[in-house]
């Protein structure tokens, strides 16, 4: 899969193929956060200080409940990852299924 | 029907549909048992496309590999597509999930180009009903429709036709075998099909009427087409993220020995460059739409004043990717062009290194600082105004940096004129109108007086209108290199005269509309004598272009099953990609080629940009870990 190297030669563990890819995803999926953080601060910013104005709050159980099984999710993957590097397979699958499945429940909220 | 449900795109959309049914099905099921009304479009539609996604996937195969490396079943194969370890390029491989860079390549052009012909059969509709005042065709809501549209259309095609492109040439050019995700390279493409699926339906569920941009309020208000359209729109967003890390990772990782980082093709520097602004931005336009998404399914106010929200936010977001996005969209062009000229001119590409310090590096640096020229006439923060003025007029310096790498190429060069040098040359002349016509929109005074209307309109028409033109030249000139055949040199010149000439019979006029005041976006006009004159030739200009697309798909399909066998390198071009067969070989390479030195040494006898070894005769001396299995 990633067997294309064209120039061999000794590559420390960062150096990888496979790591670079990921560091290209978690630096794309860091510009999601900074558009969020980038809305977050603009609404704040400019209706300051009545933000968030008269009668608007936050649903604080649910949001509580979702974040606490998003969170969750890490747990498993961690969890998935461990086992894998054990050479367990089915705690592999197991983390990855929960995974999934922690962020479908999750997006489920959609139907309300 | 065997061989049928074999071809993978069948399975996936019945995979697809099955899964949109339960996706909405698991919707009813839970409002039920919450209690809640039966029937409630939106969150149905969003659940059941969401469900419809990855089945779509499952059905197609996109999971079979991960999945058997995870239950440590047996490997799956390289090219499920290939029916019986069918090892040349079946047509099923184009329907199905297939890895191989060249095949994926092939998709994704092909169905960029039935997109733009859907979008650009819009714009003929547009015309029809503009072509007198008054009611012609349809009315004001069929307009908007027909109209957002053609816009969405056509911004879905080009980014899609650059994966396209890119994915053929990138791994060529730089002496790879393939992308180094293949897998991943194939999952971003099946992206697109259910994306324009999803685009189609949003017309027939109301369509939108917010224009490409779907600015709240409107968007939020509008019917059940518009979340289709920006489920449809995020699609495509993750497919060019996905496929930009493919980009970057390879030009990264994968160059020939000896392909040192000036030694790249200009293509490869303009592929790198547009994938590095589309793996991060990309996220920003994802933002924008998805919140308007919560807000109409999840009653969210991030755009509602009163809910705390602020709809100028929206446009911040929005045009910090989008105007980003004309340089995603065009910077492979520019390589193209950069690619095509000196082998017409045979000269080496003028200032080689001065373009890519300048040009690329510089376009790349300030192409996130000048979003704010969409937002002048918004009531935009006065800060920010005046600082993106500036930056707006600075960008003008790297981009005309291209220009005159071009104009040097062509200075004294031997030129002659094949159909792709053609369309190459009329790129650079309609760019540099674009462009020119960019200046008055970058002023603040000028733009207030000409943003809403045709001048507008007409400019970004030029701009990225000149990507028809890259990708006409692009296409003749590596048609070749794909299919093994030469094309109709006859037919494809008649294609550009009616090409060029209905393009500018139907666009110069938009400059003295929109002068004139002509408002965009509008399905009638004010009843002059003149603007209806005007307008018609307009109309009339437009089915000129139509007409040219008719030649040019006959040429393309009789040349393709029927023209004559092309040579490996009929051009005489140094780049890579000519050093093979036509078409390449499943792995590109006999072996690993050995470039030598830069990529163009047009007219310098005895210069060679790279050696590649005959096939078979290397394959022995490949260190061991790069032989085949």
């Amino acid at each position: 899969m990633q067997a294309h190297h064209a120039v061999l030669r000794e590559e420390k563990p960062w150096q990888s193929t496979p790591y670079l890819g990921m560091a290209l995803f978690l630096i794309s999926e860091s510009f999601l956060f900074g558009s969020l953080f980038w809305t977050y601060f603009y609404l704040r910013g400019r209706l300051l200080p009545d933000w968030p104005p008269q009668g608007v709050q936050l649903a604080m159980v649910l949001v509580s409940i979702n974040t606490a099984i998003l969170l969750s999710s890490s747990g498993t993957m961690q969890w998935a990852i461990g086992s894998v590097q054990r050479g367990s397979r089915g705690g592999l699958v197991l983390g990855l299924v929960d995974a999934v499945w922690v962020g479908v429940f999750t997006s489920l909220f959609i139907i309300r | 029907m065997g061989t049928v449900l074999s071809v993978g795109l069948v399975r996936g959309l019945i995979w697809g549909l099955v899964g949109a049914g339960a996706g909405a099905g698991i919707t009813v099921g839970v409002r039920t048992a919450l209690g809640l009304s039966l029937w409630k479009a939106e969150p149905l539609a969003v659940v059941a496309a969401l469900v419809g996604l990855v089945a779509y996937f499952a059905g197609l195969g996109a999971f079979t590999y991960w999945l058997r490396w995870a239950l440590g079943t047996k490997e799956a194969e390289e090219h499920p597509g290939a029916p019986n370890g069918h090892r040349g390029y079946h047509w099923r491989r184009f329907l199905s999930f297939d890895t191989n860079h060249k095949v994926i390549g092939v998709q994704y052009t092909v169905t960029a180009i039935l997109v733009l012909l859907v979008a650009g059969a819009a714009s003929l509709l547009m015309r029809l009903e503009l072509a007198s005042s008054g009611r012609t065709v349809m009315g004001p809501g069929l307009y908007n429709a027909v109209m957002s549209f053609h816009g969405i259309g056509m911004i879905a095609f080009v980014l899609i036709l650059n994966s396209g492109v890119i994915n053929y040439l990138l791994p060529l050019m730089i002496g790879a075998k393939d992308m180094v995700f293949p897998r991943l390279n194939a999952f971003s493409f099946w992206f697109v099909p259910p994306a324009v699926l999803l685009l189609v339906a949003a017309l027939f569920t109301g369509g939108w009427d917010t224009g490409w941009t779907g600015y709240p309020p409107l968007s939020t208000r509008g019917p059940l087409g518009q979340t289709l359209m920006f489920l449809a729109v995020y699609l495509v967003g993750f497919s060019s993220i996905l496929g930009a890390i493919n980009f970057i990772a390879t030009t990264v990782k994968a160059r020939a020995p000896g392909m040192r980082w000036f030694r790249l093709p200009l293509f490869v520097w303009a592929s790198l460059a547009s994938s590095l602004l589309a793996l991060g931005f990309t996220q920003f336009i994802a933002t924008s739409f998805l919140l308007v998404v919560f807000e109409r399914v999840l009653g969210m106010g991030f755009f509602t004043p009163a809910a705390g929200g602020n709809a100028l936010l929206f446009q911040h977001l929005f045009w910090f990717y989008s105007h980003l996005a004309v340089y995603i969209m065009i910077f492979p062009w520019w390589g193209v062009i950069s690619e095509i000229l000196p082998v017409f001119a045979r000269k080496p590409l003028f200032a080689y290194r001065w373009v890519v310090r300048i040009g690329v590096l510089g376009v790349l640096a300030l192409s996130p600082l000048v979003w704010v020229h969409h937002l002048y006439p918004a009531g935009v923060e006065e800060v920010l105004r005046v600082p993106q003025m500036f930056t707006t007029e600075y960008i003008s310096v790297p981009t005309g940096f291209f220009l005159l790498a071009w104009l040097g190429t062509l200075w004294y060069g031997r030129i002659s004129f094949p159909t792709p040098m053609l369309f190459a040359l009329t790129f650079v002349i309609v760019f540099l109108i674009g462009g020119l016509t960019g200046i008055p929109n970058a002023e603040i005074p000028t733009d207030l007086y000409l943003h809403d209307t045709y001048w507008v309109v007409v400019h970004f028409h030029y701009t990225l209108g000149a990507i028809v033109f890259g990708l006409m030249a692009a296409l003749y000139f590596w048609f070749p290199k794909v299919t093994g055949r030469i094309y109709q040199e006859g037919l494809g010149r008649l294609h550009w005269w009616l090409m060029t000439t209905g393009f500018l019979v139907t666009t110069l006029p938009f400059f003295w509309l929109g002068l004139m005041g002509m408002r965009r976006r509008v399905w009638d006009y004010d009843a002059l004598p003149a603007f209806g004159e005007m307008n018609l030739v307009v109309t009339i200009g437009a089915f000129l272009v139509a007409v040219s697309v008719v030649v040019f798909i006959l040429n393309m399909v009789w040349s393709g099953l029927r023209g004559a066998r092309a040579p490996a390198n009929p051009w005489n071009a140094h780049t890579l990609e000519w050093q093979v067969p036509s078409p390449p070989p499943e792995e590109n390479f006999p072996g690993l080629p050995q470039v030598v030195g830069p990529p163009y040494p047009y007219g310098m006898p005895g210069a060679r940009h790279a050696v590649v070894a005959a096939a078979g005769a290397s394959e022995m001396s490949r260190p061991a870990d790069e032989r085949p299995h």
